[in-house]
């Protein structure tokens, strides 16, 4: 056949058979959009008319459906705080960024693992139906299980995932895996790891999980509050479970009950200004130094709660000579020494001890100061000050490492947690893993170390592992292009990878660079059950589909369930339920809990289900918790676990680590790239704090964009003082650049944050000018082409991206043509 | 509606165009809806799947003996065709080309450029930027009453470029053989909604297209819809 005839005899519509009006309109929606009218009914009855009740990692909601389509939503009508960025939800559904198909890179269609890597990222991709798609994943998966072993196979697959109880495809990533010989995981995240990795030897917990001392603890008995690195304003906007954003109401609380505050942070936050606190803008990176400063203080004027000391707590001794200049480096830790690394005056060092121990006071850190070189340290240092502060485990009072995500301070009903019915389970041995072979869990943050050097060895945490030869990766739900460090050095090692598999719902840079990219339904595409607080567990939501799955998308639990099945574990892997047999599970647990404790009373799942949410009322006594108090009033009795169940100021544990970069007591190491190095490389310090107006990267491909972004760019702050005299006005393009990597932003100068600091939010879609180039710019944004990937220490491997230098510049080049996200209407 | 019957423009370069001169009015109409049918699916089919060997191989001839002769025959300049060929010859020759081409689909039409797209939905250039809104419920029932759906292997929301450029196709082949008397004001009405937001459509193609073949593509179809003619009712006049 004539090719010319070829293209004219393609058919893009067929006739349809049905004459029902109904019927009619609904085959001719695409991906079963017609089939969601018959929803209408049910969601008329579930909200308003055409409104269904359901949720996000933003908060509940009402879903406005018509004719099959997802027109509107309002949030739900008990959310304390709606949040801004809710309408992102409708756009993310339907996204021009939205996969469509099941897409294989040509090269690799066409040569397999062989293909040559380079053109990854080119956007060479060629259509496949999903059974193609899946024998591709399958084989791949099969080859290197029997020709390698479950050594070669990454899964440590990390990210947030879409919300709900049953799906989360990270656990059913892991159980396939397990169940057909295993894989290389991962371990923590990129969000506190080093808190998760030092916490546990002094508190014996990762303490920033689970419940805090309550809100009202703090309104009723707090004097002065301190927020060290946080910012409540911002990450409690989302959350794991459904945001009810009780923390402003909080706020409001604290400002009627005239609770002094400070914040020390390089950025004058709203949160800040709201309660007209005091800002004192420190050096970025030297709050560690700040804090042994404080603790300088109050063990030279004998501040310090001797009692609290001396009953819970252990090693104090060293410390304190630490302190004095009689430890490990000889520095005695005078306010005049922090001053000169912190720019913070001795006397205001001296007065904020002062401070703590005269009132009432209630510390709390964010995980910014943790994020940072040596960020083990930070966490260290600052539960040690409270201690000595001597208020832990009093209404009110001690340290909160947690009052910025997830509401922590919410009371809490008496109805149990919900919990996802699938486990990952253990690996199914089809093979020995032999030493030589490798970890079979890495440090998350680690990845590329992995990627650069298989075999070589590392340290983590006090034992000695070999990094394994992996081969493959599968991501599902995740965005390592986004959270990852050192864009340009990941990018080269990506290439190590002979398959990458993204199974996602949008184009997002990581889904680009692979080779096999999987269509996956968004949340309100499926159904799902959840809670609405994390801790306060005010509700139970049926978090009920909006519409069906648009073009070919497929519920993660289908995909990994048709893979399943072509690696013979199909049984295994699905118990024979369907998703919503899974929901029913995710109910009948709780409820079997609920019944046996009779703490709340739950109707059968139908009734549930038909009603669409079930609400909790908060006990009394729960509003009042301490964190803590226990183990204040008895210490031996309500031991923490840790070694010596006390605090651990010192741990004897990391001393037999012996590690120079994680000291057995909180100190004080100078971070490699900070602006009080001798000869720093670049003038200014990076704040890439996470987003105010997204939840990472999610929602940078949506209508959300246009409450913040600068000259079509992810904003970069920048003071007045830096800004004239680099000739920068607010709206002009810049370019941030250092030794690892450049990219354009949109200025805002202010005097909103510190001299010598500027802030680029992380998550910006990476948008590389050109694949080809090493140090290509990122014309849209992306900080972590510019933050270094390096561990915290040996100890916790975590993440160092708050360890940045950095310089700025007007952009006065050729502004590329091709601007991310500008919206076709307008180009 | 009432229903305009006009012939087409007489292209200098039209050999098609120019033959219909002597029929009658109503047969020449009807002619140009067929010829328009043609250039329209062809159209359709350069926006709805990437392009393949031999297609590219066809598309690379001299305007009157490659794939895109039906969009001359139509009344669009020769010179203009050239200009999208010759985009064409610049990406090489074979898988090269093949591949060139593909990737600017992938980037402009299916997503893979994130936003460095020519997003080829309605939906996207009217109301909020969505997919899926009202000009989707609108096509749906259009669809609906022309008793046509997008094709299995083709998922698409219904206001997707390639489905009204079938449904326009579809609506003047109809208004050319008579078979139904609502298809010309049907399709005077896809032109309508078509030229509301192709030009839109073709600026971003511009824009952004790596390899320089769809923007040229989309400037000919915006070329086409912005043609002076008007469509007869075939039907009508027998």
């Amino acid at each position: 056949m004539d090719a010319s005839t070829t293209l004219s005899r393609r058919r893009f519509l067929t006739a349809t058979s049905s004459l029902s009006a109904l019927a009619l309109a609904g085959t001719v929606l695409p991906g079963g959009i017609g089939r969601a009218l018959a929803a209408d009914g049910a969601a008329a009855a579930a909200g308003g008319a055409g409104e269904i009740l359901t949720g996000s990692h933003w908060g509940a909601f009402y879903a406005k459906v018509e004719g099959g389509r997802f027109v509107g939503l309002r949030p739900w009508e008990k959310d304390y705080h709606p949040n801004k960025a809710l309408a992102g939800v409708q756009d993310v559904v339907y996204s021009s960024s939205r996969i469509r198909y099941p897409m294989v890179r040509r090269a690799y269609l066409e040569k397999g693992p062989a293909a040559e890597r380079d053109s990854r990222g080119g956007g060479d991709f060629v259509r496949v139906s999903w059974e193609k798609a899946l024998d591709l994943v399958a084989g791949e998966l099969k080859r290197l299980q029997e020709q390698d072993g479950p050594w070669s196979v990454y899964a440590g697959s990390y990210g947030w995932r879409s919300s709900g109880e049953i799906g989360n495809p990270q656990i059913m990533l892991t159980r396939l895996m397990n169940l057909t010989g295993g894989a290389v995981y991962s371990s923590s995240n990129y969000s506190k790891a080093a808190l998760e990795g030092i916490m546990p030897y002094v508190v014996g917990s990762i303490d920033a999980a689970g419940p805090q001392t309550t809100y009202q603890s703090v309104v009723e008995n707090t004097k002065l509050i301190v927020f060290w690195g946080s910012d409540p304003f911002k990450t409690n906007q989302i959350g794991f479970a459904l945001p009810d954003h009780e923390e402003y109401k909080w706020f409001e609380d604290m400002k009627k009950a005239g609770i002094k505050a400070i914040f020390i942070d390089p950025i004058n936050l709203d949160a800040c200004k709201y309660l007209g606190a005091e800002w004192l803008a420190v050096r970025p990176g030297t709050d560690v130094a700040l804090a042994l400063g404080i603790c300088h203080v109050l063990l030279t004027e004998k501040l310090y709660d001797a009692d609290f000391i001396e009953n819970c707590t252990f090693g104090f001794d060293k410390f304190a000579d630490y302190l004095a200049g009689k430890g490990w480096d000889k520095v005695e830790k005078t306010p005049e020494w922090a001053a000169a690394l912190t720019e913070i005056p001795a006397d205001v060092i001296r007065r904020l001890a002062h401070q703590f121990v005269e009132q009432r006071t209630m510390l709390v850190s964010g995980w910014s100061c943790q994020r940072q070189h040596h960020g083990e340290q930070w966490p260290w240092a600052f539960v040690t000050l409270a201690a000595m502060v001597g208020q832990v485990g009093l209404p009110g009072g001690g340290f909160c490492q947690n009052y910025h995500l997830y509401s922590q301070g919410s009371p809490s009903s008496a109805a149990p947690a919900l919990a996802p019915s699938m486990s990952g389970g253990t690996r199914k041995e089809r093979k020995p893993w032999p030493a030589e072979k490798g970890a079979k869990v890495i440090p998350v943050a680690r990845i590329v170390d992995m990627l650069e050097g298989p075999g070589k060895p590392y340290e983590h945490n006090g034992a000695k592992h070999l990094y394994p030869d992996v081969k493959l990766t599968y991501w599902v739900g995740g965005n390592p292009f986004h959270h990852h460090q050192d864009r340009n050095r990941m990018r080269q090692a990506w290439k190590k990878f002979e398959t990458v598999i993204v199974q996602d719902f949008q184009w997002t840079a990581s889904a680009r660079f692979a080779d096999i990219v999987l269509p996956a339904a968004t949340t309100a595409e499926r159904d799902d059950i959840e809670m609405i607080g994390t801790i306060s567990k005010r509700a139970y939501v049926a978090m009920k589909k909006v519409i069906e799955p648009v073009f070919e998308a497929k519920s993660d639990y289908e995909i990994f369930s048709l893979l399943a099945d072509r690696l013979g574990v199909a049984r295994e892997f699905t118990d024979g339920k369907s998703e919503m047999d899974m929901i029913r599970d995710v109910y009948a647990t709780a409820k079997k809990t609920a019944d046996a404790k009779k703490s709340v009373a739950l109707p059968e799942f139908d009734e549930f289900w038909q009603k669409g949410i079930i609400e909790f009322e908060i006990p009394e006594k729960n509003r009042r918790w301490v964190k803590y108090a226990d183990f204040r009033e008895d210490p031996v009795m309500n031991m923490l676990p840790t070694a010596t169940g006390k605090i651990e100021i010192y741990s004897k544990a990391i001393e037999k680590m012996g590690y120079d970069d994680c000291p057995p007591h909180a100190s004080w190491l100078e971070p490699a790239e900070w602006l009080g190095q001798k000869e720093k490389p670049y003038p200014l310090h990076l704040n890439s704090n996470h987003p105010t107006h997204r939840m990472h990267s999610q929602l940078n491909g949506t209508k959300v964009r246009e409450i913040y972004e600068v000259a079509g760019r992810e904003p970069c702050m920048i003071n007045s003082k830096d800004a004239e005299a680099r000739g920068i006005k607010s709206g002009d393009v810049v370019r941030l650049f250092n030794g690892r990597g450049q990219c354009l932003a949109g200025a805002v100068v202010s005097d909103d944050i510190r001299p010598g600091v500027v802030q680029l939010q992380e998550g910006a879609w990476y948008d590389p000018a050109d694949i080809t180039d090493a140090k290509t710019l990122c014309k849209h944004g992306d900080a972590n082409v510019l933050t270094p990937d390096i561990g915290t220490s040996r100890l916790a491997q975590a993440t160092s991206a708050h360890t940045c230098l950095v310089d700025v510049e007007k952009f006065t080049g050729a502004l590329p043509s091709v601007t991310v996200f500008d919206a076709p209407a307008e180009a | 509606m009432a229903i305009v019957v006009a012939s087409p423009p007489v292209s200098q370069t039209s050999p098609a165009a120019a033959g219909s001169a002597d029929l009658p009015a109503a047969c020449a109409a009807a002619c140009a809806a067929a010829r328009l049918a043609d250039a329209v699916g062809i159209s359709a089919a350069l926006f709805g799947a990437p392009l393949e060997a031999g297609e590219v191989e066809a598309l690379r001839r001299p305007v009157r003996q490659g794939a895109l002769a039906a969009i001359s025959a139509a009344g669009v300049p020769e010179a203009e065709i050239e200009a999208a060929i010759a985009a064409l010859r610049g990406l090489g020759e074979g898988e090269a080309a093949v591949s060139a081409l593909n990737s600017a689909f992938c980037l402009l039409f299916l997503g893979a450029g994130g936003p460095r797209a020519a997003v080829p939905y309605e939906s996207a250039y009217r109301g909020n930027g969505r997919l899926f809104q009202e000009p989707a419920a609108e096509m749906a029932a259009l669809l609906a009453r022309w008793g046509l759906h997008p094709a299995p292997d083709f998922p698409e929301a219904p206001d997707h470029l390639t489905i009204e450029l079938a449904l326009l196709e579809e609506t003047l082949r109809r208004a050319a053989d008579g078979s139904d008397p609502a298809a010309a004001e049907a399709a005077a009405g896809l032109f309508a909604r078509l030229r509301g937001w192709v030009p839109t459509f073709a600026r971003a193609c511009r824009a952004n297209d790596p390899s320089g073949f769809y923007a040229a593509a989309a400037g000919l179809l915006d070329r086409l819809l912005h043609l002076d003619f008007a469509v007869s009712d075939g039907g009508a006049s027998h």
